[in-house]
């Protein structure tokens, strides 16, 4: 029997179950990150019962001094787990968005092919510049025409839309080691500014009620003391 | 022997474009950033809020038209490429033609600006200048002059503040979104074409991710648009003009002023994307800004649009579209050939724009 099986196929096994076993792991990972078991696992961290029971105040402020527990390890853990599913997601992505965007270029190279084979260009040694610029054109439009295909669009759309979960799920990290080392966050910042500007607005419009109303005011005074 | 002769004008070709590519790289690693200055006629400051500034530029010729001019350029890039060098400058041009010109530079916004609107930047930016310019110069009314989303900025202040504005000169500016589609020629509107096919909260999630629209971001999108110019600007363009100092240094001004792309403010770009180019607000008449709705019916300045022929950011037909809306009954339009850009900065056009605009202006003074 063992003569039968040729290094290829063993090969062929061994990509076949590390493939199976990437994406099953992929998708425990996703599952993980996705359902409640963290939650609960780190409020199960948390949680103090029997004789710690009754001194949460103090134990909340030695958490408050000691810094990362079990549960920001577990939370953070999760997090990691859920960034680089995102992560795997945006490479799906970027890996079809390449597929629809290179049509465009082998679309191009037949074009060219055909038009350069039908003058003999290329063979009469005709000047390399001739040569690049019926190159560009060609594949100039034909990257514009695909750019304007639904299909790239779509693909464009889901890479951007894949990118920018990516990037949500960044941030969660950063926040949260941010958080860690007790740093503002990028929220914590997006709070302020959006109050600064709010601010702002509120007094530009006070100003300008009492700019308008002040003339007037005047006005009547002076209508009052003729 | 034949194939032999036939390779010979490749090779020397190869070997021309060795040599011209060492003297490149010899030549820019001797040009220091200072040295590709832009936006450097003189011009004083006059005013700052928040990061928004007011200058008024120095005369370059006795006034001929009294009315003040305001400037303003949009949030996608930066006015600098009104002023890019001395000999390709509408700032200049319009100077040596006798105006009182003024610029509104919206500076360098970042995440700090993420929550400004565009409600901030007509009714409080731009009304903050024109109120400081009138009482500077002791005048009730100005001149208008806006570059692409900034003529969308000076439209829409000229709408809700009539009697602030005498003239609205507006150039490469979209009014209607959708009218992309009526133009016939297909390297147009990739711009409009790529925002619809977003969904809208995937316009905000970019947004609320990044804080804003990054300006590498929008960059990206622009090169899209000239796919093959785009690969072939830093190798086979630039080797190409290596040997002319004058042509490498617009080449490169050129550049920064491609770079100096900040981050468009957060919501502002929400309204942009998603009012005007997903939903086409403004010629809809639903466009609200600070709890109003645009009309442009309620223009009464006298306007000039200017628009560029072969403009494949602001298809010529999203311009025109402003005729058939706008309130006064004087209305001007200039075609012009070129590109979005080129208008401004290419030697074909210098001299051209300026001196339509400042005849216009003459005649309305």
């Amino acid at each position: 029997m063992s003569e039968d099986i040729k290094p290829a196929d063993i090969l062929a096994q061994w990509t076949e179950a590390w493939r199976s076993m990437t994406a099953a792991s992929t998708d425990i990972g996703e599952a993980w990150s996705k359902s409640v078991l963290p939650f609960v696992l780190a409020r199960a961290t948390e949680s103090k019962s029997g004789m710690g029971a009754g001194n949460e105040l103090a134990d909340a402020i030695e958490r408050m001094t000691q810094g990362p527990r079990l549960a920001d390890v577990v939370d953070f853990d999760r997090k990691l787990l859920s960034t680089f599913s995102a992560w795997g997601e945006m490479q799906k992505k970027l890996a079809a968005y390449n597929v629809v965007a290179s049509r465009a270029w082998v679309k191009a190279a037949e074009k060219y092919r055909s038009a350069s084979g039908a003058d003999n260009k290329a063979a009469s040694g005709e000047d390399w510049r001739a040569l690049l610029g019926s190159w560009t054109a060609i594949a100039n439009d034909e990257l514009l025409a695909n750019q304007r295909s639904d299909e790239f669009l779509r693909v464009q759309r889901e890479l951007l839309q894949a990118a920018t979960e990516f990037r949500t799920r960044q941030t969660e990290i950063s926040e949260t080691v941010t958080k860690i080392m007790g740093l503002p966050t990028q929220s914590d910042f997006d709070d302020v500014t959006r109050q600064l500007t709010e601010l702002r607005r509120e007094l530009r419009a006070l100003s300008r009620r009492v700019d308008t109303a002040a003339p007037k005011a005047s006005a009547n005074e002076s209508g009052a003391r003729q | 022997m034949s194939k032999q002769g036939a390779g010979e004008p490749a090779a020397a070709g190869f070997s021309e474009m060795t040599e011209k590519m060492l003297k490149a790289a010899k030549l820019l690693s001797q040009i220091k950033d200072e040295d590709v200055d832009v936006g450097t006629t003189p011009k004083n400051l006059v005013m700052r809020r928040d990061k928004v500034e007011l200058f008024r530029y120095e005369p370059l010729a006795p006034r001929s038209i009294e009315t003040p001019v305001i400037i303003a350029y949009g949030l996608i890039g930066r006015y600098t490429m009104a002023d890019l060098q001395p000999d390709r400058s509408l700032v200049r041009s319009l100077l040596s033609q006798g105006l009182d010109l003024w610029l509104v530079d919206w500076g360098q916004p970042t995440r700090t600006e993420r929550w400004l609107t565009i409600d901030d930047y007509v009714d409080d930016y731009i009304h903050a200048a024109v109120v400081r310019v009138c009482r500077e110069i002791g005048r009730d009314k100005v001149t208008l002059l806006g570059i692409c989303e900034g003529g969308v900025f000076m439209t829409c202040y000229a709408a809700l503040h009539p009697d602030k504005v005498k003239n609205l000169v507006l150039t490469i500016t979209p009014i209607d979104f959708h009218a992309d589609r009526e133009d016939p020629d297909d390297h147009h509107g990739f711009l409009n074409v790529w925002t619809r096919s977003l969904r809208s909260e995937d316009v905000d999630r970019l947004v609320d991710v990044y804080g804003g629209l990054p300006g590498e971001f929008m960059s990206s999108v622009f090169s899209q648009m000239t796919p093959m110019r785009s690969l072939t600007k830093y190798n086979i363009d630039l080797i190409d003009i290596v040997d002319d100092e004058a042509k490498l240094m617009n080449f490169l001004r050129m550049e920064k002023w491609l770079a100096d792309r900040p981050a468009h403010p957060g919501e502002a770009a929400k309204q942009w994307l998603k009012d005007l180019y997903q939903e086409n607000k403004l010629i809809k008449g639903e466009f609200v800004l600070s709890e109003r709705h645009v009309d442009l019916a309620a223009i009464s300045a006298s306007v000039l649009n200017v628009y560029a022929l072969n403009d494949h950011i602001i298809p010529p037909t999203c311009s025109r579209a402003l005729r058939e809306h706008v309130g006064t009954d004087d209305y001007s339009e200039i075609p012009l050939p070129g590109g979005h850009v080129g208008l401004f900065v290419s030697s074909k056009s210098q001299g051209v724009l300026s001196k339509d605009i400042s005849a216009w202006l003459a005649a309305r003074d």
